[in-house]
């Protein structure tokens, strides 16, 4: 590009001195040959002289047999016998101006000559021979060429050292993701990625520190969860062990403790199965396992199964049940939806004050129905609200009721394995509603 | 006659407990919660305490710290928990036993010898 660009300006600038060196020949010329016709060989030489510069400019007046008339510079003329092979001067002889690039008469220098043929009324007067020296210009050129490369190089240098700059500045916050990765994948979740720019690497670094989050909290949710599955599971072992060992050391042989005792391994050892039971059906609900056997049912029949198989509950506490359901088909597997049912309502009884009153709605809206469940009890405070359908989570004043808080979660991942929601919502001391959809029958 | 105070949420534990506890010669009071446990201590002054750390409301670990602020009776903690780190907050607790359900009645009777017989010791 560069060699493109000193090309032409080259041409141009010898293109101008050419057309200049034309012009002045020209002019020079026929003032020349006006004195040539007169035959004042005196005032041809100091034309010659007055045009001439020394170092620059030499011209030289030949007559039509090409010998020396007159010349700017008659100390290196002097010493030159013959014109004829000088470039230029035998084709002015024979009529045709010449001009273009030769060394010099006696140096080495570069010079741009001319020369023109004078003639009047058809008769050869003599040549008139001007040669310029590129000298100046070249070291001048050469110059500038090494200006140009200088500013390449600098441009380059520059280059490199910006786009160096550039890769840095892009393979750093990658490296640093990259460690960032690599201790989360450890298991390391407690520092977080701080990128200061703002690109789409910020945005990136951002959901990488998202995706730790989330990370951490899952691994603190299995970790409460392996606790709280020890501690349950536990606690009816070691009830059983104590009321076992109470049996051996003499229970046995009192008939009221012994009954006593016994029915209290049979409804420990009840909980603990219920307990494995309702492990295993979350786990295999979370880990979709399960395989729904989905078909059109009609929703009377699953909460009316529901309701009775909770009656013998729902009458030792004096709790009644009213129920509008709209006559409704939905999508569904009837045992599973029973069992979602079955713990909203037992959830339900649980907490609602004796003679109290449960409301369950159903009506259908758009493509779902959707399903209330309301009780009378003391409602769910606001801060537990969001985490009811956790597992192992039981509000502080349900501590004391049975339970281990699997029931709620165990009917959300039923109810969202139907495609289908579950909420609550609650105002303390009004009671909690549970509303959940489910896909109509299409 | 020792007299121990067992402080525990689940009533068939109390219960079948406190009677392998009666048959070994103690005498018996049962708590199930934190509360009536901090009352009881004050009522009956029991030589040592048998308490279950997740209770509702006033869990074992407050009761731990309520009652050692003024008392050095022997307190062996029951718990489900079983991490190591349960244990070194209970034992940090003021607790001077730890014993991770299930447990085995004879084991449990042993460790309550030995924290009164350290009892006596450091009193005598």
């Amino acid at each position: 590009m560069s060699g493109y660009i000193l090309w032409t300006f080259y041409a141009f600038f010898m293109q101008s001195r050419q057309t200049d060196l034309e012009n002045w020949a020209t002019a020079l010329s026929e003032s020349v040959a006006d004195v040539l016709e007169e035959k004042d060989t005196q005032r041809v030489q100091s034309i010659v002289q007055r045009y001439g510069a020394p170092d620059n400019i030499t011209l030289r007046v030949l007559d039509a047999q090409g010998s020396l008339l007159a010349t700017s510079d008659p100390q290196t003329d002097r010493q030159i016998t013959n014109w004829l092979p000088i470039p230029g001067v035998l084709d002015a002889l024979r009529g045709r101006s010449v001009q273009g690039i030769a060394k010099g008469v006696l140096s080495t220098d570069d010079r741009l000559y001319i020369a023109k043929p004078m003639t009047r009324n058809g008769q050869m007067l003599g040549v008139l021979r001007i040669s310029i020296t590129l000298e100046q210009f070249q070291k001048q050129f050469v110059r500038v060429i090494w200006a140009i490369l200088a500013a390449l190089g600098l441009t380059t240098f520059v280059c490199t050292l910006v786009s160096d700059r550039l890769a840095r500045s892009l393979s750093k916050p990658i490296e640093m993701m990259q460690n960032f990765a690599i201790r989360v994948g450890r298991g390391q979740f407690d520092d977080k990625l701080v990128i200061r720019q703002s690109n789409e690497l910020d945005q990136l670094a951002t959901e990488l520190n998202r995706m730790s989050e989330r990370l951490k909290s899952l691994d603190e949710e299995r970790r409460a969860f392996l606790a709280n599955v020890s501690h349950e599971l536990r606690t009816p072992v070691s009830n059983v062990q104590v009321t076992i060992d109470a049996l051996e050391r003499g229970a046995v042989d009192e008939p009221e403790l012994r009954d006593r005792f016994f029915q209290t391994i049979k409804e420990e050892t009840k909980r603990l199965s219920g307990l494995i039971h309702d492990l295993l059906d979350l786990g295999r609900l979370e880990a979709g396992v399960t395989l729904l056997e989905i078909q059109a049912i009609t929703l009377q029949s699953v909460i009316s199964r529901a309701i009775r198989a909770m009656e013998v509950r729902m009458q030792a506490k004096n709790v009644t049940v009213q129920v509008d359901v709209d006559d409704l088909r939905v999508m569904g597997d009837s045992e599973r939806l029973l069992q979602a049912f079955l713990n909203l309502l037992d959830n339900a009884i649980k907490y609602s004050n004796p003679n109290a009153r449960i409301f369950i709605a159903a009506s259908c809206n758009k493509q779902q129905a959707l399903i209330s469940i309301q009780d009378q009890g003391g409602g769910i405070p606001e801060t537990d609200l969001p985490r009811i359908f956790e597992q192992f989570y039981t509000t502080s004043h349900s501590s004391k009721q049975s339970g281990v808080g699997l029931g709620l979660a165990i009917a959300r991942r039923i109810i969202e394995a139907h495609g289908g929601s579950i909420t609550a919502s609650s105002k303390p001391g009004q009671g909690a509603i549970f509303t959940l959809s489910l896909p109509l029958e299409s | 006659m020792p007299h121990v105070l067992l402080v525990d949420d689940e009533a068939p534990l109390c219960e079948s407990l406190a009677y392998s506890l009666k048959k070994e010669g103690y005498e018996v009071t049962t708590a199930s919660d934190g509360h009536s446990a901090i009352k009881q201590f004050h009522k009956q002054a029991p030589n040592v305490i048998l308490l279950d750390l997740m209770m509702p409301e006033v869990d074992g670990m407050e009761v731990c710290w309520r009652i050692r602020a003024f008392s050095n009776v022997p307190i062996l903690m029951l718990t489900a928990k079983d991490q190591d780190v349960d244990k070194v907050r209970g034992l940090e607790a003021g607790a001077d036993d730890y014993v991770t359900k299930p447990f085995n009645t004879r084991e449990l009777l042993a460790r309550i010898k030995a924290v009164l017989r350290r009892h006596q010791g450091e009193s005598a």
